[in-house]
């Protein structure tokens, strides 16, 4: 398959008075046409950061320090404002988390979808209408035709959450950025959403990148999994070599987090203490405060992210031969 | 519809508020101290200097209390006010007792509603855009001097700044007059220091709140949209930064109109200002009462007209 | 025992961290200095000034600033210095005061309304709202009319008049704080009522009450002084930032000297209230985090 965006040694900082807070630090990944991509970690782990580094949306006083993001041939972090600004929502566009405080709460939500399409000049007004309209239609809001006239506060969550992804669908994008689309809705509406997604990957052919903290969805959704901790990558894998074999402790951990009908009682271990201050973070590997195999190589040499098989990269010292050697 | 419902709801708000203003200020009256009337201004008035006998001054005050409507317990004068003042019949007052007081409110208010107008309307077209210039380029000069200059304005209170106009205008460069209200260049000094306060306060304002906006979600989604910094501002940004502006109009022109009193006086523009001043100093019972009546009135009619207004603006609302 | 402990150490830290902000404001604290200074100056007026504020020299009338005058004399030759000193001296008697008026009633009112909702909330709150939007001032007119030009009737009527906003905010924190989640679970603990509004919600009142208070000393100031200007402040020849001004109108092309001086103080005393004002809301805001 033909690679659609390849990231290089991402770096984004924030300038706080407290210090410097190094939210990506060095990431590199790809991605392939019609590629699922999850980003995985908890809050603060930079996932959200290392995405919107790439379309220039950080706030004002965070900054790109380095790396280089080669989409479709150009490197995003080295365009002018101009040129970015063209990207943003024809070819790249995002679905945000909140979907209460993400849509302009004074604007009707037909106006909101036609605008990218109105501003990449793709379509005239009225066309840009009959789209919009269309667009309300395939994501599955009933009495669209209506509907077009309303303002967000008409909607509920799961009906605002699919006007965004009708937003983000308008230029027909070759990347959909989701960040944890799925996070602020009811657990009944969740499903739902990821289904239209779903739907939508199928019928559009885009690249998605799905941004969330829960692991299992991660792990049901996508091609392939970056699993992120305090700015860093610790495990880069296919799904199927994932799912089979996750190796860096801190996935596991993950994994041992999340609730399992299948496994017995007991089972639910979380992951001990707090994800760390990354204005210092910690010395070595920056789990190593709250990994439970802990070794002195851990708390002195910062581990690289090697590849262990084809397609399987963990960031770990005690990862030998395939195996988590403890 | 929704609309004439919730203003009828407002204007009986605003009926029985003018109601308790005026229990209240007749309440006051009546328990101050000393005579309800002063007698020497009485004399003077009627054109007697003190050589009456105490009988045919008791005569007078009765023919006076009859005249004022007072002969009557207190709670049938506030009657009887309340029902000729919602016809706009307030009799005659004590220092000009051959012209009823609707009379010379007429000739003064449209006075003060200009400078009201005038001067509310010069702080919404200045105060606006330098609050939004002063957000768009925050932390730099432009933004500390605007913010430096809003926060003069919106503390030193109108009159001290009318003396220092004056000290510059009038007395050291000699452009414009110090009193007066009939040319446009004597509406200059007195509309801009009415205008200064409310400015300052809304170009603060607008700047925190457009600020507050800019870091909202759906301007980063504007963003994401491809958005231009234009489109962007004036399309998302603007619009949802001007609603609260709107919340804090109302009280700007309380505000507002507590600054003409004082300017009326300082530039000796003939106004319902001076009028309620000199109501004041001369314990001119009827009139005090009448103008602080039509100011209240006056400031809540603009007060319902600016909720309208924030109805329009933002469709969330409803008239509940 | 240890939780209130922690209890007593989180608030003091709070204390601390909120003076730590405050420090680095320097306009705040430049302001907070002055203040400091004219309070004593205030508090020893009387030795302090050179001459009585009301002690005419007919033969140095309208003088300009000299060794013998500091600060000029006025039409009737009395010392402009003194007369500020005093004039000083009222304004703040008169901003204190008036706030003190305005916590009591603000306060009374607006947790009244806030803890028995319902309609004795409504009927509060409507009466809030109209004195909110009524020209206050008007009623200050009024009330001094009636009651007299002193010193401490002036002070009542601007605290009268100027309650609504400490009202709402008082009732807005009321009823936020009644529900808060900390204070639901120390309600869950079974704490007392009376321990609860001691220990969590006056507490944190405390910040948002003191930055009002603040803002609203020099508005009793210039409202003080917007009285005196049209004649309805303290009565002469005690002196006050209003009439000096007032008086000093008149003579403003001759003796600039007779407005410049009350004009500066009393523009530098409003200013310097509102950054400290500023300060403490930035300080003790810690969500203002800029």
């Amino acid at each position: 398959m033909a690679e659609l965006l390849k990231v290089n040694n991402l770096r984004t900082y924030f300038y706080r008075n407290e210090g410097v807070v190094k939210a990506v630090d060095g990431i590199s990944y790809k991605l392939d046409y019609g590629e699922t991509l999850g980003i995985v970690g908890e809050s603060g782990s930079g996932k959200t950061v290392s995405v919107l580094s790439l379309l220039g949306l950080i706030r004002r006083n965070g900054r790109v320090e380095g790396g280089e993001a080669i989409f479709d041939g150009k490197d995003l972090l080295k365009l002018s404002k101009e040129e970015l600004r063209e990207i943003r929502g024809k070819d790249i566009s995002i679905i945000f988390q909140d979907p209460m405080t993400s849509l302009n709460p004074i604007m009707r939500i037909g106006i909101q979808i036609m605008e990218p399409l109105i501003w990449h000049r793709l379509l005239s007004d009225k066309d840009a209408r009959d789209r919009a309209i269309e667009l309300l239609r395939v994501v599955g809001i009933p009495e669209y035709k209506t509907r077009f006239l309303d303002y967000p506060f008409q909607f509920s969550g799961g009906m605002r959450q699919r006007v965004m992804i009708a937003m983000a669908l308008a230029c027909n994008p070759k990347l959909v950025i989701a960040d944890e689309p799925t996070t602020a809705l009811d657990v009944t509406i969740r499903a739902q959403i990821l289904n239209l997604m779903h739907e939508m990957k199928e019928k559009l052919n885009m690249s998605i990148i799905f941004i969330t903290h829960d692991i299992t969805l991660a792990m049901n959704f996508c091609d392939t999994i970056i699993v992120m901790y305090a700015g860093k990558i610790v495990e880069y894998s296919s799904i199927e070599k994932f799912i089979k074999n996750p190796l860096h402790p801190y996935s596991q951990g993950l994994l041992n987090s999340t609730l399992d009908i299948e496994k017995k009682e007991g089972s639910l271990r979380p992951i001990p203490g707090n994800p760390p201050n990354l204005i210092n973070p910690p010395e070595g590997c920056r789990f190593h405060p709250r990994c439970s195999y802990v070794q002195e190589i851990c708390k002195e040499k910062e581990p690289e992210l090697r590849e262990i098989e084809e397609k399987h990269k963990v960031a770990c010292h005690l990862v030998k031969g395939g195996n988590l050697n403890a | 519809m929704g609309l004439v419902k919730y203003i009828l709801r407002r204007l009986f708000t605003i009926f029985v508020s003018l109601i308790a203003v005026i229990i209240i200020t007749y309440i006051l009256m009546w328990i101050a101290p000393g005579e309800f009337f002063n007698i020497a201004q009485f004399q003077a008035s009627a054109g007697k200097v003190a050589t009456l006998t105490p009988e045919q001054l008791q005569v007078l005050i009765k023919g006076f209390e009859e005249k004022y409507g007072l002969n009557v317990p207190l709670w049938k004068q506030i009657l009887n006010y309340l029902k000729d003042a919602f016809r706009f019949k307030f009799g005659p007052s004590f220092s000009n007792p051959n012209e009823p007081i609707e009379v010379q409110i007429a000739r003064r208010f449209p006075v003060t509603l200009t400078l009201a107008i005038l001067s509310m309307t010069l702080a919404v077209i200045v105060g606006i855009p330098l609050g939004i210039i002063a957000a768009l380029k925050r932390n730099t000069w432009i933004d500390y001097i605007s913010m430096f200059f809003s926060m003069i304005g919106s503390i030193i209170p109108a009159y001290t700044i009318g003396v220092i106009m004056v000290i510059i205008f009038s007395v050291y460069l000699r452009v414009l007059p110090t009193s007066g209200w009939e040319t446009p260049k004597q509406m200059i000094m007195p509309v801009i220091c009415v205008a200064l306060g409310p400015m300052a306060v809304i170009a603060r304002f607008m700047r925190s709140s457009l600020l507050d906006v800019l870091n909202q979600d759906y301007i980063r989604t504007a963003y994401s949209k491809g958005g231009t910094d234009r489109a962007v501002i004036i399309r998302h940004a603007l619009r949802n930064s001007l609603i609260p502006i709107v919340t804090i109009i109302g009280p700007q022109l309380a505000f507002l109109f507590t600054g003409t009193v004082w300017i009326e006086n300082l530039f000796r523009v003939p106004g319902l200002g001076q009028l309620f001043v000199n109501a004041a100093s001369m314990r001119d019972y009827p009139l005090l009462v009448t103008s602080t009546f039509i100011l209240s009135l006056s400031v809540m009619l603009m007060n319902l007209l600016v909720d309208i207004i924030y109805a329009f603006l933002d469709p969330r609302i409803k008239y509940e | 025992m240890e939780v209130a402990l922690k209890q007593q150490k989180r608030r003091a830290s709070y204390w601390s961290a909120a003076w730590g902000r405050f420090k680095k404001n320097k306009m705040a604290v430049v302001g907070l200095i002055y203040i400091i200074i004219i309070i004593i100056v205030s508090i020893f007026t009387p030795w302090i000034a050179p001459y009585p504020y009301d002690e005419p020299h007919y033969a140095h009338t309208f003088e300009k600033p000299s060794a013998k005058f500091w600060w000029g004399t006025d039409d009737l030759g009395r010392c402009m210095f003194s007369r500020n000193l005093y004039a000083m001296r009222n304004a703040l008697l008169i901003g204190f005061g008036s706030q003190i008026v305005v916590l009591i009633i603000g306060v009374i009112i607006g947790s009244i309304a806030g803890f028995r909702g319902g309609r004795v909330d409504t009927i509060l709150m409507r009466i809030t709202d109209i004195m909110y939007a009524f020209p206050t001032f008007l009623f200050n007119v009024i009330l001094v009319t009636v009651m007299g030009r002193g010193l401490f009737t002036i002070l009542v009527a601007v605290g009268v008049t100027g309650w609504a906003g400490m009202a709402r905010l008082v009732r807005g924190m009321v009823m936020y704080l009644k529900h808060a989640d900390f204070v639901e679970a120390a309600r869950a603990l079974g704490s007392k009522e009376g321990y609860i509004i001691r220990k969590y919600i006056l507490p944190n009142m405390l910040g948002p009450i003191i930055v009002s208070l603040a803002f609203g000393i020099p508005n009793g100031i210039w409202i003080e002084s917007g009285l005196a200007l049209i004649g309805m402040g303290v009565r002469p020849p005690m002196p006050s930032w209003g009439n000096m001004i007032g008086a000093g109108i008149g003579y403003i092309m001759a003796f600039p000297h007779m407005v410049i001086f009350p004009v500066l103080t009393f523009a530098l005393t409003l200013l310097a209230f509102t950054y400290v004002g500023d300060g403490l809301r930035d300080a003790l805001n810690p969500r203002s985090e800029v």
